[in-house]
């Protein structure tokens, strides 16, 4: 009975998605803001497959992010082809996220500023002029050549898709309950048969993987980047907000997340380009103060409905 | 047969395991006892693998377990629940006996759906199943604690203090409820406390446990005119001799 309840939510949803992405650009013909606000979706989704279902909150996720849209770039200049260089974004932050995966033993604020300085290095290894020959250090990568924007939205919402999928998984699977069950108690977990360090660290490459395919999107939509455009905290800021905002551990919290504030983001960016940060910092601010769990309680409160 | 072989625990300059040298059969029930600090349930602590002993053996049918992580243990058919119980306070009752059968090595979907069943009924918690365990009263919590550790089909089980702060009549149901659990589930009982009433109602083998390490082993008659053990117990005044 719950599982079919379920089951329509997430066919409802997707079908939502579908036709939102499809439909949006024709009522509002800005290409640019409908292709970041699926990038973002993947960002905080992603996110959201460490924070929202073992608890861990990295700071420097971005540095997935920013990898993904590296290991893309240098696909691309390398010509190894768009399908290949795509993979090589997701590959790429995977690798980061094997070689980051030591710091799941570190926890709470130590793991945060852990991931914060290695952001930090990752950031400096790539921006670094020596290593210009592979990353083209300080002076920036550029992707035009594959240039297509259609084509870009589409794999873009492609990939949306198949996260939107993955963290419904994630959601029903007993593998889902088993990190809720980590998240809750890890030792009660690992007592009861669970293997708690696999199972983080297959949600922690699985979260690294994804934002990797949302770097790799930015990077294909933007077609030049510098470091700074994509090793920044902002983003890490973004899918953090985003998420809680729309209520972390769900698969809906984060899409709605991300829709609303984003979109407030971006029109504040539009109208005010001067105030933006600041009016879009106290904003944050007075969600997080007021709304800490995010739209989820909201509508469990007043819908009676536990979001998906 | 579970067997440990001299183990130490310390913590700092406190030795809370003296060379501990225990069996547990296959089957029954056996009590162990010990004043607060006797080192009980950081025995239970490193037989289930929560925390690393210092030195010493643990061995299962004549298996080293004590390199398995806890995990692995409890796949083994070794399992426990808490003194302050631990159930997973944010899924409900059926999610957490649930788990406990799921992780525990069986793969079979539909005995693990039928054990989650038969585990809630035996504990009658089938009527909260639904409920969240982050909402549930201190006894409910001790039962779904107890039903995560029964759902695994343990070879061996460790109550640790179930008994504390229960009236009168309450330890006489909850000693029939152990000794009801032993008998249908035919598994190794191995029941943890300082409670003597209920120590006496389970009519079981005890062991006493006293500043790291068993002093006694015997029936709960023995136990109790032991003149060693009444000192320890109750301070010297209270013993014949
Ligand atoms: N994790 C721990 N860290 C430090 N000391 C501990 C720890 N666990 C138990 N102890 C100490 O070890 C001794 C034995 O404790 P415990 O095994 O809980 O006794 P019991 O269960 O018999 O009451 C006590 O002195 C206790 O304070
Ligand atoms: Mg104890």
């Amino acid at each position: 009975m719950k599982f079919n309840r379920n089951l329509k939510s997430f066919l409802i949803l997707l079908a939502v998605l579908i036709v939102f992405y499809a439909a949006g650009p024709q009522f509002y013909s800005n290409g640019a803001f409908f292709e970041t606000l699926a990038v973002f979706m993947i960002l905080s989704l992603s996110f959201n497959l460490i924070y929202g279902f073992t608890g861990y909150l990295p700071f420097g996720y971005a540095a997935f992010f920013a990898i993904g849209a590296y290991g893309f770039g240098i696909g691309i200049i390398r010509n190894f082809g768009l399908v290949q260089s795509i993979l090589m974004g997701g590959l790429f932050s995977l690798a980061l996220g094997l070689i980051f995966s030591p710091m799941l033993k570190l926890r709470g604020a130590y793991f945060a500023i852990a991931n914060l300085a290695a952001f930090e290095g990752v950031y400096y290894i790539i921006s670094n002029q020596s290593l210009a020959s592979i990353t083209r250090g300080p002076y920036g990568i550029s992707t035009s050549s594959v240039y297509n924007f259609q084509q870009t939205y589409w794999v873009s919402i492609g990939v949306l898709i198949f996260v939107v999928i993955l963290t419904y998984l994630f959601r029903i699977s007993n593998f889902g309950l088993a990190l809720k069950a980590i998240r809750d108690d890890p030792l009660v977990a690992s007592l009861s048969g669970i293997n708690v360090g696999l199972y983080r660290s297959i949600a922690w490459l699985t979260s690294a993987l994804f934002a990797g395919f949302s770097g790799a999107m930015f990077g294909w939509f933007l077609s030049f980047f510098y470091p700074e455009s994509v090793f920044s905290i902002n983003y890490s800021l973004f899918a953090i907000v985003f998420t809680i905002f729309g209520g972390a551990g769900t698969l809906i919290g984060p899409i709605l997340g991300t829709g609303f504030l984003y979109t407030i983001y971006y029109s504040v960016g539009l109208f005010y380009p001067l105030y933006f940060t600041l009016i879009f910092g106290v904003l944050v601010i007075l969600l997080i103060l007021f709304l800490p769990e995010g739209l989820k309680k909201i509508i469990s409160k007043y819908l009676k409905w536990e979001m998906l | 047969m579970l067997v440990t072989k001299g183990i130490w625990k310390n913590f700092g300059k406190l030795s809370a395991l003296k060379d501990v040298n225990i069996e547990f059969k296959e089957k029954g029930i056996i009590a162990i006892i010990g004043p607060n600090g006797a080192g009980k349930t950081t025995l239970v602590n490193v037989i289930t693998g929560a925390l690393r002993e210092d030195s010493g053996k643990i061995n299962l049918d004549g298996k080293e377990i004590n390199r398995l992580p806890p995990h692995a243990r409890i796949r083994m058919g070794i399992s426990r629940t808490f003194q302050i119980p631990r159930p997973f306070s944010n899924l409900t009752v059926l999610e957490n006996i649930r788990i406990g059968s799921l992780f525990s090595g069986n793969s079979n979907k539909r005995e693990i759906e039928e054990d989650t069943e038969r585990i809630m009924k035996l504990l009658g918690i089938k009527s909260i199943e639904g409920k969240q365990a982050g909402k549930l009263n201190t006894e409910e919590r001790r039962l779904v604690d107890l039903g995560r550790a029964l759902a695994s089909r343990p070879k061996y089980i460790f109550i640790d203090e179930m008994g504390a702060g229960l009236a009168e009549g309450e330890v006489i149901s909850l000693s029939k409820l152990i000794k009801k659990i032993q008998i249908e589930e035919e598994m190794s009982l191995i029941y943890v406390g300082h409670v003597m009433k209920l120590v006496k109602e389970l009519e079981s083998p005890v062991a006493v446990f006293s500043e790291g390490s068993p002093i006694f082993q015997g029936s709960f008659e023995e136990v109790i005119s032991n003149d060693e053990i009444i000192k320890l117990y109750l301070g010297d005044r209270y013993a014949k001799n």
